[in-house]
């Protein structure tokens, strides 16, 4: 299976500690863009490829641990795991990769290029995870949307929705 | 169901087409300098005049640890970093840094007072408490075994650093030593703090709520508190954490509390996951300086792993700390999915969770709310009628959490799995009348943990599943 390319977590991990020096937490980040360009409409909840049948788990949190360091004023920004997995007992087709995620809650779309990170115990899937997300309020529901690109070149969009934004300590 | 969008808050932005990099562009941090308090590493060979030349740099001493080596020095002095990194013995110098963390109306999951029991003992400890049915993680590593055996944790003393602690919640009330608690957070008590939630509280609760037919039970029912308040309204310094090391490692050194005993075990549910700039790694040697300075003086400490998802094995250049500081064992989450509805897989790693050999070294549970949907369950309270929320919510942590008052929240992180393991530290320190280091407290709880995952240390339990019960056998 082909692994989607890391942005680098270096960096994302480094965003954490300079997400963390904001005191302020920006209503509007970057990566947030017009739902309307967003490929809702063109996504499945269960797309077929290679004979698989794939599908997406998500899970959304952001972190409110009691921290030593950089000033963090609110929690940390969203984080997101995004699964992706074969919904038979088979790996998942070689060559799929993954390049763009949207995340949408009623305050906001958050689009972002997810970063591979190989997790133990994770069989016939692979995992992204998201992070410098938008500081949206923990219980908060949310969509999230993966474009997946195949070996052949063929591009399909799958979809998770009412997703709660959870909180860990 | 379609989820309306409001991008109103946006309108003024240029909406970027191409896909960002999972790291925003923020805003100019805003400096978090303000304080302009240095805190000092440095070697036994350091002159015995040291906080005279401090002061010659341009320094105010606030505090001096001549065993432990760090001080705490004010300074306007734009130059006093350079020169007080001249003075001979001296291994580091790190401007200090705030930290926050805010409490949000919609922290947690009040579980509600519970109505409150006779307060009568029973045969079997723990099943009086009225939320003893929910409470999943002191009997997924097997606390109530050890109970069986007697432990109890009687005689150990157990810091909580964190925020203000409830000393007079009535699941704790006697089990905190309030003479000996104490703030490092000038101004305050060791019992104050902002908003309703009491992360402090819930802490100190997994690890010793008691035996009293109330409301919930503690790992370590008899184990004492000491409240040492490093934070405030979620705002707090390396140097208030290393200062409350300190304090606990040898709180008789403070005026005032000259007849109060060490702790036994430190817990610290707090911490960060980032790379260090050369500033911040002169910071983590005076923390270092502080948790080696607890281990030498008898203290076992304990620290989250953090609650990012990142792979400290894969990303070798970050750290997380307290937990990756010196003679500090990190503790990793583990949580069900679905309790509510049946499910029995307690040690399975959290969603959240911090791993990697290079950093767990013990897993213990934390909760984990990724249950979909918003379903409500009611489950039996035996004895005591039923309970009903989120089905997802009793997958966390039920524990006592109000900063007044009576309440108990349901919570998730490794905040919370990091004092059930102190609280199994406690039972083997009672079990050997206090007379263990931390190094044979620490090997006695990776000997008994239970080796999931791949054979050995790996990722997500290090040494394995803390096991109440084969710690005390």
């Amino acid at each position: 299976m082909k692994k989607v390319k890391r942005p680098g977590l270096g960096r994302a991990v480094f965003a954490l500690a300079l997400g963390a020096l904001v005191s302020v937490a920006p209503a509007c980040l970057s990566g947030q863009v017009d739902d309307q360009k967003v490929p809702w409409s063109d996504a499945d909840s269960i797309v077929a490829v290679g004979g698989s049948r794939i599908g997406l788990r998500v899970v959304a949190w952001r972190d409110f641990m009691p921290r030593i360091g950089p000033d963090r004023s609110d929690g940390s920004p969203l984080m997101v795991s995004v699964q992706i997995v074969s919904l038979e007992p088979k790996p998942l087709p070689d060559g799929l990769t993954a390049d763009s995620v949207w995340v949408r809650s009623p305050e906001g779309v958050w689009e972002t290029a997810p970063s591979s990170e190989p997790r133990p115990g994770l069989p016939n899937g692979m995992e992204l995870i998201l992070r410098g997300g938008p500081r949206w309020n923990t219980d908060q529901r949310i969509d999230v949307l993966v474009r997946l690109h195949t070996a052949d070149g063929s591009v399909h969009h799958l979809q998770v929705r009412d997703q709660r934004i959870g909180r860990t300590e | 169901m379609v989820v309306l969008v409001g991008i109103a808050a946006c309108q003024d932005d240029p909406a970027p087409t191409a896909p960002s990099d999972a790291s925003p562009t923020l805003s100019t941090p805003q400096s978090a300098k303000q304080s302009k308090t240095y805190l000092i590493s440095f070697a036994e060979s350091a002159p015995g005049d040291l906080a005279a030349r401090l002061a010659s740099a341009g320094g105010n001493v606030k505090k001096i640890n001549r065993e432990a080596g760090v001080a705490s020095v004010e300074s306007d002095a734009a130059d006093f970093a350079q020169r007080a990194g001249a003075i001979q013995g001296v291994e580091g110098v790190g401007q200090d840094r705030v930290v926050q963390w805010v409490d949000p109306n919609e922290r947690f999951v009040d579980a509600g007072e519970t109505p409150g029991g006779s307060g009568a003992g029973a045969a079997s400890i723990g099943d009086n408490e009225v939320l003893f049915g929910i409470q999943w993680a002191p009997k997924s590593i097997h606390a109530p075994e050890a109970w069986d055996l007697g432990a109890r944790g009687n005689g150990v003393r157990v810091a909580v650093l964190d925020g203000g602690l409830n000393a007079a919640h009535q699941d704790l009330a006697g089990s905190v030593d309030v003479a000996c608690s104490a703030s490092m957070v000038a101004g305050l008590n060791f019992n104050q703090d902002v908003g309703t939630f009491s992360h402090a509280t819930h802490v100190a609760g997994i690890v010793a709520a008691q035996d009293d037919g109330l409301g919930t039970i503690g790992v370590a029912p008899g184990a004492t508190i000491m409240g040492v308040k490093v934070l405030n309204g979620g705002t707090g310094t390396f140097g208030d954490v290393i200062e409350g090391i300190l304090y606990a490692a040898d709180p008789s050194a403070t005026p005032g509390k000259e007849n109060c005993a060490r702790a036994d075990v430190i817990n610290m549910s707090l911490g960060s996951t980032f790379i260090p700039t050369k500033e911040d790694k002169e910071l983590l040697k005076a923390l270092d300086r502080a948790t080696k300075f607890a281990d030498k003086h008898g203290v076992t400490v304990i620290a989250s792993a953090g609650n990012a998802a990142v792979d400290l094995d894969e990303e070798k250049k970050a750290v997380t700390i307290p937990a990756m500081s010196a003679r500090v064992l990190a503790i990793s989450a583990t949580g069900p999915v679905g309790f509510a509805l049946g499910a029995t897989n307690f040690t399975r790693p959290a969603s959240y969770t911090n791993f990697g050999k290079a950093l767990v070294e013990l897993g213990g549970p934390g909760g984990d709310g990724v249950l979909p949907g918003n379903d409500v369950c009611t489950l039996p309270l035996p004895g005591f009628g039923t309970i009903t929320n989120f089905c997802w919510a009793f997958d966390l942590v039920i524990s006592p959490g109000s900063l007044t008052g009576n309440g108990y929240f349901f919570a998730a992180g490794t905040s919370m799995s990091a004092p059930a393991v102190a609280g199994v530290a406690a039972l083997i320190i009672e079990k050997n009348g206090g007379s263990i280091t931390p190094s044979q407290v620490q090997a006695a709880l990776r000997q008994s943990a239970d080796d999931l995952g791949k054979p050995g240390k790996d990722e997500f339990y290090g040494h394995g599943f803390v096991n109440a019960l084969r710690a005390v056998q």
